[in-house]
């Protein structure tokens, strides 16, 4: 199987196709990506294509989701990931001509109150730094802020507690954050929030109508949630959790390909949309200059070795003697690239409705080696294999497990709490034989799965992940005596279960089935309708309520006086958000008092399914009860009875 | 003469001659008492530095075991309730909350170096695992929003009651007021990371999510801490346990590995202390025989038998041991209850009363019977002494009563000090002999303590030694980027940077070693090095570096409980195979306390195919700029590198080195004060010896200044004396003898380093010193009334 996938990919790499000239340009693009569609693992993708500011071609490929006959359009709409970053530099130039905004001034002058931990670096950082990823702030952002107007508020204060290891502007780091303070720093500047400028002075100027970052917007205009990567074909994808504080970043914007064309279309124009000036062409090549550079791909992986330089919201390459102006972007289940290639007036955006950016690049051709590929074709050159590794494999490998020894990695694999990929949080890895006797794994966050791979061992304790990904690392740990414990897939620890993990917890359903979770068996439960009770029978002063409720975190008074009458609030801890299993619950924890005893209490909110949850004890004893009855419970409560 | 008439004669001539030379028996006495002093309080210290910890372990009934874990992947009550049924268990402190903030915590805008277990104090924290608050509010628990933190956290990061810690959470920098400075029974030493603090139970949920909250952990406490290895190895027979495990032996070891090396120099130096009184006083008692020549003849023409005469020299020098002892001893006893008092206070224990018996019986035994052997040694041959031939002959010369004084008038001519004290010199040469050891055993102690706090804080000058890759810079590639640079690509382009030398790649792994008869099985982490581990100047002791695919070299104490030498077979648990390597080389390592294992790259990849390492150890060309090439790494190959932190620059190797220099600077100083004495006394002595001369000198014209000078010439000739010898002595002596002590934690042979210009030093200085303490003591001089003197 592994020689037939490489042939499928040399379809693409073979130099010497020369594209006839007298063929119509637009059939050939046709051709060309209907060949794309069948050699590719995306179920499907929409591209656009503009020259000298016209759309010349923009289509759909596919489905848009497998299962589904519904077709990928033009007008689909997909998350663009970090192509979003140009749209946030577009913006801030835009303020930077109203004299609104100065490049070269510090960030404080717009954000008095954003520090990092050492103030003396992070006071250098300014707005040009944001934009061209060299302000030193890290690049991705671990917690979540919630999706509320105030997620970037709350990011930003939450740097507070990072220390600069660099000083701002010595060198190249790729960083979210930045972007997100620099989406901040527009919103305060033009006194709306981001979303709101997006939408006022791009998406509607540039009449990209299937273009949002809104919610609210995306089952109106029935936005993709995408697909995991499976075994040889993607996986259907549920909503995943988005980030609020990560929009102007890539976290959170939709759009098509024809909305997409429009944005290249004034971009080539020289910022000019229908005889409006968006943004001037000074501004435009202030965006493609080279900032700084940062190492590209090296001969082996495809490239030639050459650095890429960072502009604005823009990465810069020299490719085959070609200036080209790219930016590529991926979520966990979408992805996109973009590239444009000013002196020919050329540009081109591909979405896929998978994350292509984690495909196998040694069995799949690369997002911009299609697209280079294709400015090729339309300059009638031949195509190369820029992107495509140039060596085989590297895990490819003979290694045979011995039968006798798989049984023993059989079985259910828990993320180990902290650490790791931030994909692979609260994940559960099943490991279990397939028909053909090889072990196959399903990830799962929660119920929904998330991945599917098959192992590939490469000797007793190490294997690498076999699908359309690229491969992944797992490696065992197996004690002398033969027994497995656990496992790091990718750098992420995972403990192996014992059999009778769940014989202390019972299920628990709520409000005719609508919410289910595991609860501990020492526990006693009543349920009247929608709402629930629990006390521990061990020491009955802890208790747990909760139920269906629309709540919002900071409604802690009327909830004491609803469930806890005469007790006084004396004292709130952080309100903080958290994922645990599929979902983001809001948080707050606070004391009261009572008869002169003091309680504490944990408010715990989802807010998509209107459920709360109130767990209180006597003083001290709030965190055993919360470990005991919270992580299980939440982690096993039903998606399903969400969606409804 | 009956037998009781002749004891009573020989106590009465044996303390006649002690009043008889009352000088002699003064140095005697002090030789004793310094000698005694120094061993009494090592001793002392040996023994009384672990009861601090046992003391501090018992009264806060502190968990000999501590379980860390996910409470998702252990079953706490199954766990719990296996250990309450084992007889060897005293008791279970169980469900415990605990966070690891991974971030450093921030003080004034600083980052603290320590990462930090914050960790509930619950009610069970009343019986178990107690805390001792040393400054702040003595109450039950910490208030919400406040901290408890180990006493040496708030000293080393200059942390006053009051401060605010912040905590990074999701929502920024969560305020925690430090309420308390405490004593933490196995945190007491800031050598572990990471270290405790203590916050309000239940208070973790206000400012952590609760989907990071997971973690847990156990006490558990044992009648006896020698039961640990027997009840673990059940443990683990009966449970399939994920989780860390730290123990009793661990944390003590961890707390009193400073005193012990402290300690361990101390009895080095005791021991020599005590090799010179042996010295001193057989030298003395021979030069005394020697004068006493005819009247021991006397003393046998009338009937005493050799016996008796032995007995009188034997006697004598016991009595003087007799009463310098308890002098040396209440020294000892002052000293080290100063020392270890200063070790209990930094661990907030009151009331702790330590038993010096057995160093004082020790001290007593040990010097009352080298006393008695070395006079009797000594005083043989002056019972072989044949009466008739002593009394015919002349007794013996004196040392000091040959000389010409006109000799000496003749050349009062310019350098009469000079001579004069020359003259005073060589007049008593066994008080010569004495001082000059005192001398050269300070300088002996300064070369060295100079030399050894030098090779510390020059470890990045000479890694290798010490076990670590001796590189410029050391570099891993990050991984969790969009284009990572893989192995191969940045091996290529790293070897085409002008100012790069070599670079080795290498990686951290962790092999098992099978219980064998007489062994635990045992978890080593060892290192795989895809390079020759020469060109980063990694050594071995013996043998030389593992290169084929089957073979490894040990490090020096995992070699020696295994009882492995180059040449041997070791079958590991690695990469969850069983392979048997060929051990090829013993190196030593400090970083990991003398244990582990080297590996080539080759056997690793014959082991895992896909195995890449992770950092590489980066050697620059000769006169290249590090920080200049730093930069240039951040510049050109941007976020797909990251730079580590060196050895030298972590800051706990450098505080822990700071309190090895200072703890040096202190044993010299101690020394140097001794040293005081002795030259004081000295000069008193030669004063006292002299003050007939001396007034002559006076009434002919000489100044009290010459005079004073005259002695501090006397003594600078013996400080040149003394320093020519040992300065060579303890360059040659010092590698030996600090290997001795450190190979316990893995330096069999350590790095040692000379500095130069301090040891070049340490010859104006002592030469200062000493000219300084007998000018100093020699203002007595000034009293001398020549008057007086032609009276008496």
């Amino acid at each position: 199987m592994k020689a037939t996938l490489i042939l499928i990919a040399s379809l693409f790499i073979v130099p010497g196709i020369t594209y006839g000239q007298s063929e119509n340009l637009n059939r050939r693009i046709d051709q060309y990506f209907l060949d794309v569609h069948k050699a590719v693992p995306a179920p499907g993708f929409s591209v656009v294509v503009v020259k000298e500011g016209k759309v010349i071609f923009t289509k759909g490929f596919g489905v848009e989701r497998i299962g589904s006959q519904k077709p990928f359009t033009r007008r689909t709409s997909t998350a663009i990931g970090s192509l979003t970053k140009s749209f946030t530099s577009m913006a801030i130039m835009q303020l930077v001509e109203q004299e609104k905004v100065v490049l070269d001034d510090p960030v404080i002058r717009y954000l008095p109150e954003f520090r990092t931990a050492n103030k003396n670096r992070s006071d250098k950082i300014t707005v040009r730094m944001l934009l061209n990823n060299t302000s030193s702030l890290y690049g991705g952002v671990s917690q979540n802020f919630g999706n509320t107007d105030q997620s970037l508020e709350r990011l930003m204060v939450s740097l507070q507690s990072i220390y600069l290891k660099k000083e701002p502007g010595s060198s190249y780091e790729y960083s979210n954050t930045a972007f997100s303070l620099a989406g901040l720093i527009i919103s305060r500047v033009s006194g709306i929030s981001y979303t709101e400028y997006l939408e006022q002075y791009l998406f509607h100027p540039l009449g990209m109508n299937r273009s949002t970052t809104d919610p609210d917007d995306f089952g109106k205009m029935q936005v993709l949630y995408g697909h995991h990567l499976g075994l040889d074909a993607g996986i259907p994808a549920e909503r995943v959790i988005e980030s609020g504080e990560m929009i102007p970043a890539g976290s959170m914007l939709r759009s098509s390909a024809e909305d997409l064309g429009h944005y290249l279309a004034v971009l080539q124009n020289g910022g000019i949309s229908e005889n409006q000036q968006i943004l001037t062409p000074k501004s435009i090549e202030s965006m493609w200059s080279p900032q700084i550079g940062f190492p590209g791909l090296s001969f082996d992986q495809g490239g030639d070795g050459k650095e890429i330089q960072y502009g604005l919201g823009w990465m810069i390459s020299e490719v085959e003697g070609r200036t080209l102006v790219h930016h590529g972007g991926n979520t966990e289940t979408m992805s996109s690239m973009t590239i444009l290639y000013p002196e020919k007036q050329m540009a081109a955006s591909i979405l896929f409705n998978i994350n292509y950016f984690s495909i196998d690049q040694h069995k799949f051709q690369s997002e911009f080696g299609i697209l280079n590929n294709l400015f090729h074709l339309i300059e009638e050159e031949e195509a190369t294999d820029f992107g495509t590794p140039r060596i085989p494999d590297p895990t490819l490998n003979d290694y045979q497990l011995p039968d006798s020894l798989k049984q023993r990695f059989e079985g259910v694999y828990r993320y180990a709490g902290s650490g790791g990929s931030s994909f692979l949080q609260n994940v559960e890895l099943q490991i279990f034989p397939d028909p053909d006797k090889q072990l196959e794994v399903l990830a799962k966050r929660r119920k929904t799965e998330i991945m599917n791979f098959t192992m590939d061992f490469t000797n007793e304790v190490n294997a690498v992940s076999r699908n359309i990904g690229s491969p992944q690392s797992i490696h065992f740990k197996v004690r002398p005596d033969g027994v497995v414990t656990g496992l790091y897939f990718s750098g992420t620890e995972f403990i192996k279960l014992m059999p009778d993990f769940m014989k202390n917890y019972q299920l628990l359903e709520v409000g005719n089935s609508l919410f289910s979770f595991y609860f501990p068996t020492r526990w006693e439960a009543t349920i009247h309708g929608d709402r629930f009770r629990a006390i521990n029978t061990d020491d009955p002063s802890i208790t747990v309520s909760g139920g269906q409720k629309t709540m919002s975190i900071q409604e802690i008074e009327g909830l004491v006086e609803e469930e806890l009458p005469n007790h006084t609030v004396s004292f709130e801890g952080a309100e903080m958000t958290g994922i645990m299993g599929n979902d983001l619950w809001l948080q707050k924890s606070f004391l009261t008092l009572y008869e002169g005893e003091t309680y504490q209490h944990l408010l715990l909110v989802n807010d998509i399914a209107d459920f709360y949850m109130l767990i209180s004890t006597p003083f001290g004893k709030l965190t055993t009860a919360v470990q005991v009855v919270t992580r299980i419970m939440m982690e096993t409560f039903t998606s399903n009875s969400i969606a409804s | 003469m009956n037998g009781k008439s002749v004891m009573k004669s020989i106590f009465i001539i044996s303390i006649a001659n002690i009043k008889r030379r009352i000088l002699q028996s003064i140095l005697v006495g002090i030789c004793i008492v310094l000698s005694a002093m120094l061993f009494a309080s090592t001793l002392g210290m040996l023994k009384g530095i672990n009861k601090p910890f046992d003391v501090l372990y018992e009264r806060l009934s502190a968990s000999h075991i501590l379980l860390f874990y996910d409470h998702l992947q252990e079953d706490t009550d199954k766990i719990a309730g296996w250990f309450l049924e084992q007889p060897e268990v005293k008791s279970v402190l169980d469900y415990v909350p605990y966070f690891t903030v991974q971030e450093p915590m921030i003080h004034h805008g600083k980052e603290l170096d320590l990462m930090v277990n914050l960790t509930e104090h619950l009610d069970k924290n009343l019986e178990q695992d107690q805390i001792m608050i040393l400054h702040g509010e003595k109450k039950t628990h910490p208030g919400m929003g406040e901290i408890w933190i180990p006493d040496h956290l708030a000293t080393n990061h200059g942390i006053q009651i009051g401060d605010t810690l912040g905590m990074p959470v999701s929502s920024g920098l969560y305020p925690l007021i430090v309420s308390a400075t405490v004593v933490d029974a196995q945190y007491a030493s800031g050598l572990f990371n990471p270290t405790r603090a203590w916050v309000a139970p239940g208070s973790l949920t206000f400012y952590l999510p609760v989907g990071q909250l997971t973690r847990l952990m156990m006490g558990v406490r044992l009648n006896s801490p020698h039961d640990i290895p027997s009840l673990w190895a059940r443990f683990n027979q009966a449970h399939l346990y994920n989780g860390q495990m730290l123990e009793y032996s661990l944390f003590k070891s961890v707390f009193l590995s400073f005193y012990n090396i402290i300690s361990a120099v101390l009895m080095v130096f005791s021991v020599m202390a005590i090799l010179a009184a042996i010295f001193i006083l057989y030298t003395m008692l021979s030069g005394t025989i020697a004068s006493d020549y005819r009247l021991i003849g006397i003393y046998k023409a009338q009937g005493f038998s050799p016996g008796n005469v032995v007995t009188i020299y034997v006697l004598q020098y016991l009595v003087l041991a007799v009463v310098s002892l308890p002098i040396g001893i209440l020294g000892s006893l002052l000293v080290t209850n100063a020392i270890l008092s200063s070790l209990v206070k930094s661990i907030g224990l009151v009331n702790l009363n330590f038993s010096f018996f057995g160093p004082v019986a020790i001290t007593t035994g040990l010097f009352l019977v080298l006393v008695a052997l070395i006079s009797f040694v000594g005083s043989r041959k002056a019972g072989r002494i044949k009466p008739v031939e002593a009394i015919r002959s002349d007794p013996a010369t004196g040392s000091y009563s040959g000389g010409s004084f006109s000799w000496l008038l003749n050349h009062l001519i310019h350098n009469v000090p000079v001579f004069l004290g020359l003259r005073t010199l060589l007049a008593n040469k066994q008080r010569v002999l004495y001082t000059g050891f005192s001398l050269l055993l300070a300088i002996f102690i300064l070369v060295f303590s100079i030399n050894i706090s030098h090779s510390f804080a020059r470890l990045k000058d000479n890694k290798a030694a010490w076990g670590f890759e001796d590189s410029d810079i050391q570099v891993r590639l990050n991984q969790k980027i969009a284009l990572p640079l893989e192995h191969e690509t940045f091996m290529e382009l790293i070897k085409n940077e002008k100012s790069v030398a070599t670079v080795v790649p290498y990686s951290y792994c962790s092999a098992t070693i099978p219980a064998s008869q007489d062994k635990a099985m045992q978890e080593v982490n060892g290192k795989v090095y895809n390079g020759d581990m020469s060109d980063i100047g990694l050594v071995n002791q013996t043998g030389r570096h593992p290169e084929n695919a089957d073979e490894m070299a040990l490090c020096l104490l995992t070699a020696e409980e295994l009882g492995i030498e180059p040449g041997d077979s070791l079958e590991v648990f690695l990469e969850g195979q069983s392979i048997t390597y060929h051990i090829t080389g013993i190196y030593q390592d400090i970083s990991n306390m003398g244990r582990g294992f080297r590996l080539p790259g080759s056997a690793m990849k014959e082991l895992n195919p896909l195995f890449k390492p992770e950092f590489y150890a980066i050697r620059l060309h000769e006169g290249s700029s590090v920080e200049n090439f730093k930069q240039h790494l951040q510049e050109v190959y941007a976020e797909t590198v990251l730079i580590e932190l060196s050895i030298e620059e972590r800051k706990a190797v450098r505080s822990t080195i700071a309190g090895m220099r200072s703890s040096l600077l202190l044993v010299s100083l101690f020394f140097l004060s001794i040293l005081f004495a002795v030259l004081f006394n000295d000069a008193l002595m030669n004063i006292h010896e002299f003050r007939l001369g001396f007034g002559i000198f006076k009434t002919i014209g000489m100044t009290p200044v010459q005079i004073r000078m005259s002695l501090v010439y006397r003594m600078a000739v013996l400080t040149i004396a003394c320093l020519a010898v040992g300065v060579p002595m303890a360059l040659l002596l010092s590698p030996p003898l600090i290997s001795g002590i450190t190979s316990g934690i893995g330096l069999a042979e350590f790095p040692y380093l000379v500095e130069v210009s301090g040891t070049i030093l340490v010859i104006p200085a002592m030469l200062l010193f000493t000219g300084l303490s007998v000018w100093w003591a020699s203002g007595r001089v000034l009293e001398i009334s020549p008057k007086d003197l032609v009276t008496n």
